[in-house]
């Protein structure tokens, strides 16, 4: 299995590659694209957070591409926005992809079947976005047949899910959620902008004023519901972690491991690559998953993150 | 046209008792002509509609045209929704489905009767309320742009809109008809239903797709600033912003789809619930 790590200054690349990273991923911006498009249109997912998420231009990614390369890992480029246009796919076709070709990216993480294609036709190795919603067999398939072999399961998706499309789909390279930033919605499906003047969709909801309406007046099932909604609010998800999920992983033939934060300081993404690495290493050793799970290393903040499986990306492990 | 919007709202007990009778006569329903039955964003709800018969009988009376909406499925309940595809489509008069992901359509699109629509998951460029300046604009949706591709191998016959701004600029190079969704427009859903999890133990809240007993129909929430500039819903496992009808130019909704929340919410408070 790979680690595959989120990069956001350059000069990380040595440290994650000596930390034991194999492949990295990148977004970038690129003014003209906003000139031409407006703000509201985005290269990648993460465009709304601007410079924070996306620190580099477009011609600065080529040179950081050829310097991940020169450490012996592979470069990935997200082109996972919710949609676009028809103008916006011809400037793609015809500014980005040569050119990245040329730097000798690894491959493309491609949001919409028309930015697939004309990956595809540019000779680029293409990834399916978790943007693409691969949440079944007949799904996955689908982008299959069009050539796709690398797939990112979203991370709402339990291992057994994860373990029965790999069954019925076996040639493909798989990458799934492995650490940081778990989502409460689904990455494909959250349509509202995530940008710096009004944060997240999560966010707002976390923090609005809000009204249970129920149908019932009966104490206990209010009760449960509020309980219930403060658990979701203050400790689901904030942050999430997929470490204790590595044995099964291995077992069903998991590719790469995905940690994600590509706005998050690069000390902690370090940290996570480390232990991931240990992990793995004590993996190779174990002859069953209770043995690995008896072994493996926690995350460095366990006491709170490990409670009741509300911070696991695949709680059925422990739980 | 009008259509209403029942999916992921309806419950059998509305259908035992007068509340959907009273519903499809409420003076701004009552001139509708389909149903939309089945779920947008739910497979554990499309698994457990139990309410065939009596959806049957409804539309015999009122002689409604009747859609059916599947949802994307989950790796683990696909095979169960196949089946429970094939049994509506063969206990009711369903004349065209709506679809939600590429797999399903691409398995649908070879029945020939059926006549089939691009659900609202399909269309996904960005809507978000909290931006005013993005929201009271004019947007040529570029979904529109992928409709002449799908409409050459899938034969689509409506792709459906939510009101994402307040002007759309419907230009569409295919003869692919629009339906608009109102008076929400959807904003975000996944997998993991949060009321799902109420009467469940702590360690086993927020799963993936997990099994429930449809605490979805017994419970909402709304959510407002101060000052209240929007409302957000949280219906189920989607979150909604209520939202006008946008204008249009270049091009018109020749189908609305409404979705009678409010008045089932009170017909509900006011009847057996």
């Amino acid at each position: 299995m790979k680690i595959l790590v989120p990069l956001n200054h350059r000069e990380d690349i040595a440290a994650f590659s000596s930390l034991g990273a194999d492949e990295i991923y990148l977004g970038f911006y690129d003014e003209k694209w906003e000139e031409r498009f407006g703000t509201y249109a985005d290269i990648n997912r993460m465009s709304g957070f601007g410079r924070l998420a996306n620190q580099y231009s477009f011609s600065e990614i080529l040179e950081i591409i050829q310097s991940i390369r020169s450490h012996n890992m592979d470069a990935f480029v997200t082109m996972n926005a919710n949609v676009y246009s028809t103008e916006a796919l011809r400037w793609i076709e015809a500014r980005y992809f040569p050119a990245l070709a040329e730097a000798g990216v690894s491959g493309v993480i491609v949001s919409t079947e028309s930015m697939a294609d004309i990956a595809l036709k540019a000779g680029l190795q293409v990834v399916a976005s978790t943007m693409l919603g691969l949440y079944n067999s007949d799904i996955v398939r689908y982008y299959y047949s069009m050539g796709i072999r690398r797939m990112i399961v979203p991370r709402d998706l339990s291992l057994c899910e994860i373990a029965m499309i790999r069954e019925k789909v076996p040639d493909i390279d798989l990458e799934v959620f492995f650490m940081r930033n778990g989502c409460v919605f689904s990455d494909s499906y959250c349509l509202g902008t995530h940008r710096k003047e009004c944060g997240s969709t999560c966010g707002s909801l976390r923090s609005l004023p809000k009204t249970i309406v129920t149908s019932s007046s009966d104490f206990q099932y209010r009760h449960d519901a509020e309980l219930n909604d403060l658990l979701y609010q203050n400790y689901f998800h904030h942050d999430a972690c997929g470490m204790c999920a590595l044995y099964q992983m291995k077992e069903m033939g998991v590719t790469s491991l995905k940690i994600v934060g590509r706005a998050d300081v690069p000390g902690s993404v370090a940290e996570d690559i480390r232990i991931t690495k240990e992990n793995m290493a004590i993996l190779e050793q174990c002859a069953s998953e209770k043995e690995y799970l008896e072994r493996m290393i926690l995350p460095r903040n366990s006491y709170r993150q490990c409670k009741l499986g509300l911070s696991c990306y695949y709680p059925e492990v422990r739980f | 046209m009008k259509c209403i919007n029942l999916c992921d709202i309806l419950d059998k007990s509305d259908l035992q008792g007068d509340i959907a009778e009273e519903l499809l006569q409420t003076p701004c329903i009552a001139d509708a002509g389909r149903l939309y039955i089945g779920s947008y964003f739910c497979s554990q709800y499309f698994l457990k509609m139990d309410f065939l018969s009596e959806i049957k009988k409804l539309i015999g009376q009122k002689h409604y045209s009747l859609t059916l909406v599947i949802p994307i499925i989950s790796e683990k309940d696909l095979a169960r929704s196949k089946e429970q595809i094939r049994h509506i489509l063969d206990e009711l008069p369903i004349d065209e489905v709506t679809v939600n992901d590429v797999g399903m359509l691409s398995a649908l699109s070879a029945i020939p009767q059926i006549k089939i629509n691009l659900g609202r998951l399909f269309f996904k460029d960005a809507r978000d309320i909290r931006l005013p300046a993005y929201y009271h604009s004019t947007l040529r949706p570029a979904f529109l742009d992928q409709l002449s591709d799908l409409r050459s191998r899938y034969g689509i016959q409506y792709a459906e809109l939510d009101p994402i701004c307040s002007v759309m600029d419907l230009r569409n190079e295919t003869d692919v008809k629009l339906a608009l969704h109102g008076p929400f427009g959807y904003l975000t859903t996944g997998n993991i239903c949060k009321y799902a999890s109420i009467s469940k133990d702590i360690q086993y809240k927020f799963r993936p797709n997990a099994t429930c007993n449809k605490e979805c129909q017994r419970i909402f929430e709304i959510y407002a600033p101060t000052p209240p500039d929007y409302e957000l819903y949280r219906i189920g496992r989607a979150v909604y912003f209520a939202s006008a009808a946008p204008e249009t130019i270049n091009g018109s909704f020749e189908r609305s789809i409404y979705a009678p929340f409010h008045e089932m919410v009170k017909l509900r408070k006011e009847g057996s619930l």
